[in-house]
């Protein structure tokens, strides 16, 4: 699915006047999600209105329990959200979550309705509102950045790591006023700090821009051990997507531990050859002008995607600065996994069903009999 | 052929009414109201009305589901603050046919299992005891009051920064020892701050001995959780003996009994600090104005029945008043949110309603208090109507509530 932004940004460059002199473009928001992606959802009404203090931060660290073969047999998020404004507070945190309770250091207690968890209270400058939600596995389990394959072959163990964080996104391309997208890429290599409160950015453009697709992945740190054997890995941003660790003569009770970190492209937003700047490689010839918008455009989006999947869980504040990091265990036992309740049939369906299937067979005959008349 | 595609249209006509629905029925449900009418008319007054205001206006709005259109029925019954009655009265409703039950908290500890089976909630709107309401026992207890728990919080950690050493006096009421309990969860970390625990006769003319003990002890400040009745007897001996100490108390403090006893002589009520539930939010007090306008145009105003020093009368605010009539509301949203397929105590769990004071109102999974802590804040007594304290973070955020006429 391509998101709202990207098509916003495609229809205004639409709009613009073939041949017009250089116009205004918007370029990807590093606030636009790509699809399918976190921050998880859920089916819920919990509330209905937000008060969130601006500025709440989020920092949550999701702990994937996984079996023998890498699959994910248990989600565990602990979100610490810290308030830093005086005043009232009334929010949700939706996803398929199972349970929640409090975690150490929370100075309040989690509300639970389905699929989102409420918080609501005062914070009296400051407030940490922290929680360990327990998610079901099925819907949480495919927004989780890395795919962990473990295979034994006749002398080792392997581990393979997949980041499967890509998703479809509009990259645009075409002709740039250059001086105005090597701004734009100097500016959001300077704003990476700033992460999702980075201001928006324009470039200048001669005549509406196209577009292609492309996978857009948000680069990931991996660090781990397996079985005792220690390894790190950057996947994307330039690097491949997926590693591999042999371990050979691992026991058959062998552990894994990883980190993965969705990080910034940095590489992407470097200039090249040495130059401080993107400006200053412009000037050198050192970057073909003809390139430089859909360069800020993936990148941009690239950043987008990295920010994405430091929400696993959602931050009430969208603008708030979020962080998450995932940590991939062996489980001890396999967790159950938690499955949804199912929805009440009610009466009302069941009472669809047997009129729908009385109408059927009632206009089937009175056909039957008009035929024959 | 004519007469036979004519049969067919019929059909399918009728067919289609079948999927399309058909016209909703219009029921009526049956509120109870168990409160202490008879013995403490003003909580049972406030705690009715709340609902009855309410159920005017849910009724006007119109409370529908996809079946039917809900009519809601008030009917009071008088627990007289026994325990004992009101176990009868639950039952009375249940066989009348009550869909919920809004209670003052009297003898819910018993009455809740025999509301359970009849698949009732109780929503209490008064007594903040800790064990009334709990998610797994009773899983049909709800309430929208101020908790002790987070009175007693709020109390200790207003009193603690500020090196006072209290007295924790308590009356011997069920109100009384609740509140003893929360006070001593709330203080147990700080046993230092406490000079000593006391009881107090509920009902006594004379507290001066109790008071006295307290002095000795080596007490700079009163705590008092009780009745009306027993805050104003420790004030009149403390104040009588020349005793100019520190007072704190219960939201039992707002009760007009207190301020009618100490009519003579209001200078001993000044000063007197008592924590409660918050009657606005942080979007300001209209919301509560408009709640307690609409309720004095039904009732007239809560007459406190004393005066300010320039001939002022007070009037109490309609605080928990809004509490009934906020339960009212969040099971409103539930019927209309879920109907009957869906054990009612369930839906209230799963849905928040705006409050009178235009915060959300609602309970969860985890939690059945609708008021939650944070919003405890504590109000100062000047001059027989009160003011939020400043120097708490909450409190110096609100605005003075209109008391006077």
């Amino acid at each position: 699915m391509i998101p709202r932004a990207a098509i916003a940004c495609l229809l205004l460059a639409a709009a613009l006047p073939a041949a017009a002199d250089a116009a205004p473009i918007l370029l990807p928001s590093v606030r636009a999600p790509l699809s399918p992606g976190p921050p998880l959802v859920g089916s819920t009404t919990a509330v209905s209105e937000s008060l969130v203090p601006l500025g709440t931060t989020s920092a949550e660290e999701i702990r994937v329990g996984v079996d023998a073969t890498g699959k994910p047999v248990s989600v565990v998020v602990v979100q610490r959200l810290r308030l830093s404004k005086l005043g009232d507070y009334t929010f949700a945190v939706p996803g398929p979550i199972a349970g929640v309770e409090a975690a150490p250091g929370s100075d309040s207690e989690p509300g639970l309705r389905h699929d989102a968890i409420v918080w609501a209270g005062f914070s009296p400058g400051h407030k940490t509102l922290a929680a360990r939600v327990t998610t079901r596995v099925r819907p949480a389990a495919p927004l989780l950045p890395l795919r962990v394959t473990l295979t034994r072959t006749s002398n080792a163990l392997v581990l393979r790591g997949e980041n499967v964080t890509g998703a479809s996104g509009l990259v645009l391309v075409g002709p740039v006023q250059a001086q105005s997208a090597a701004a734009a890429l100097d500016a959001t290599r300077r704003n990476l700090r700033a992460g999702a409160v980075a201001p928006d950015l324009f470039v200048d453009v001669p005549k509406s821009p196209g577009s292609k697709e492309e996978q857009i992945s948000a680069p990931l740190e991996v660090r781990g051990d397996l079985a005792g054997k220690r390894f790190a890995s950057r996947l994307g941003d330039g690097d491949p997507l997926a590693f591999e660790v042999s371990v050979p003569n691992a026991p058959p009770n062998a552990k894994l531990h990883l980190t993965v970190t969705p990080v910034a492209p940095e590489r992407l937003l470097t200039p090249p050859r040495g130059a401080a700047t993107w400006a200053e490689a412009l000037r050198r010839g050192l970057v073909d002008p003809a390139t430089l918008l859909a360069k800020v455009s993936l990148a941009r989006l690239t950043v987008a995607r990295s920010l994405q999947y430091s929400t696993y869980l959602a931050n009430p504040d969208v603008r708030g600065r979020s962080n998450a990091v995932y940590v991939y265990r062996t489980a001890g036992k396999t967790a159950a996994v938690a499955t949804a309740k199912p929805e009440d049939a009610g009466n009302g369906t069941l009472r669809a069903i047997l009129v729908a299937t009385l109408a059927v067979l009632a206009t089937g005959g009175l056909v039957v009999l008009w035929a024959n008349s | 052929m004519r007469p036979v595609f004519a049969a067919a249209a019929l059909a399918v006509a009728i067919v289609l009414a079948g999927c399309g629905g058909s016209d909703k029925q219009e029921k009526q449900l049956l509120i109870a109201v168990d409160a202490p009418f008879s013995r403490s008319p003003y909580i049972g007054q406030t705690i009715a009305r709340g609902v009855e205001l309410a159920v005017s206006e849910i009724n006007q709005a119109g409370l529908g589901t996809n079946d039917a259109i809900y009519k809601l029925k008030v009917k009071r019954y008088d627990n007289a603050l026994s325990p004992r009655k009101a176990l009868s009265n639950v039952r009375r409703a249940i066989s009348d046919g009550a869909v919920a039950i809004v209670d003052d908290g009297t003898g819910v500890d018993a009455s809740w299992e025999v509301a359970n089976k009849g698949k009732v909630p109780i929503c209490i709107t008064y007594d903040g005891g800790n064990g009334l309401v709990d998610v797994e026992q009773p899983p049909n207890g709800f309430r929208v009051a101020p908790t002790d728990r987070g009175i007693s919080f709020k109390l200790a950690e207003y009193t603690i920064p500020k090196g006072l050493k209290l007295a924790l006096m308590h009356d011997d009421t069920t109100y009384g020892q609740e509140g003893a309990a929360a006070l001593d969860q709330a203080f147990d970390g700080n046993p230092e701050a406490v000079a000593v625990k006391l009881a107090l006769p509920a009902g006594a003319t004379d507290l001066s001995p109790q008071v006295l003990r307290a002095r000795r002890a080596g007490a700079t400040a009163l705590l008092v959780w009780g009745q009306a009745s027993t805050i104003a007897e420790v004030l009149i001996a403390a104040r009588g003996a020349g005793w100019n100490v520190p007072v704190f108390a219960p939201s039992s403090a707002e009760d007009p009994a207190l301020r009618q006893q100490l009519a003579n002589r209001p200078e001993w009520l000044d000063g007197l600090t008592f924590a409660t539930g918050r009657m606005t939010a942080e979007l300001g007090p209209d919301f509560f104005y408009a709640f307690q306008s609409r309720f004095e145009s039904a009732y007239g105003a809560q007459k406190v029945g004393v005066r300010t020093s320039d001939g002022k009368p007070v009037v109490a605010p309609p605080d928990y008043a809004m509490y009934s009539y906020d339960c009212m509301n969040v099971l409103a949203q539930a019927i209309r949110q879920f109907g009957f397929d869906k054990d009612l105590s369930k839906a209230l769990e799963q849905v928040s309603a705006r409050g009178a004071n235009g915060d959300e109102r609602g309970f969860n999974e985890h939690n059945h208090d609708g008021v939650i802590d944070d919003d405890v804040f504590l109000a100062r007594f000047e001059d027989m109507t009160f003011k939020p304290v400043k120097d708490d973070p909450l409190s110096a955020t609100l605005p003075v509530i209109q008391q006077t006429r």
